[in-house]
């Protein structure tokens, strides 16, 4: 039997979505499903018009690293304990970032697809509100900059995970 | 006793105007709520916040009641609500 490959990491820089699936793909050879998600910043909130250019300048993200590393560890336990997958794979940038930057970034293998999809989700969930990180919005204008705060959407989806 | 406190999130900007740091070192503390009572003596503005129902405390990087003890070395975060992803 594989070992289940579980990488996470915390970082300033930036990442390769595509290294990272052909990370996942290698470590996990009798995987049928391959499923991954990338957070990217975006330019403004709840923006009504796609075609408006939104106000957002950056975002500010803090994080409690050691805190951090800890729940990245346990939510890929509760992964593994919850769903046939075989590889996981969490990365979570911190610091200051720029519209149309890359936030976070989740791939799960499985052997069918099922797993994989509920995986991903599950752990992004998760990322949303339960992981020790903070969001500053800074704007373009002269908007105060405001902390971000869990939506009832986010409380909504982690409600589906909790039994 | 020596314990190290934290303050993350909107907390942690908060502190930094208040107290001038986000990290203190403090002696003398034996659970929260007189920890909350410390703080308070150093600026209510900070305990104000800090008594929001939605924060979240955490000791030793485990979140824990709010009237949790305290122990030597241990490490004490208040942190705003979380917002990651």
């Amino acid at each position: 039997m594989l070992t289940p490959y579980f990488h996470y990491a915390l970082q300033r820089t930036d990442f390769s979505a595509d290294e990272q699936h052909a990370s996942l793909r290698k470590a996990c050879p009798r995987a049928g499903a391959i499923v991954t998600f990338t957070g990217l910043v975006r330019d403004s909130i709840n923006q009504a018009s796609p075609d408006k250019k939104g106000n957002i300048q950056s975002i500010e993200l803090d994080t409690y690293e050691s805190m951090s590393k800890k729940q990245m560890q346990q939510i890929g336990e509760t992964a593994f304990k919850s769903f046939d997958i075989h590889g996981l794979t969490i990365i979570h940038r911190f610091g200051s970032l720029k519209p149309e930057d890359q936030i976070v970034f989740v791939g799960t293998a499985s052997k069918h697809r099922l797993d994989a999809f509920a995986a991903a989700e599950m752990t992004m969930d998760f990322l949303k509100s339960k992981i020790a990180f903070w969001k500053k919005e800074i704007y373009l204008d002269s908007t105060p900059s405001r902390w971000i705060e869990p939506t009832p959407a986010d409380h909504t989806a982690l409600k589906k995970w909790q039994k | 006793m020596s314990i190290k406190v934290l303050f993350f999130g909107k907390l942690g900007e908060i502190a930094h105007a208040e107290l001038g740091t986000a990290e203190l070192s403090l002696n003398g503390i034996n659970d929260i709520h007189q920890l909350k009572q410390h703080i308070q003596s150093l600026s209510n503005t900070l305990f104000e916040e800090l008594e929001n129902p939605a924060n979240l405390t955490a000791i030793n990087q485990e979140i824990c009641k709010t009237n949790s003890l305290v122990n030597a070395n241990d490490e004490i975060a208040f942190m705003s609500p979380l917002s990651g992803g």
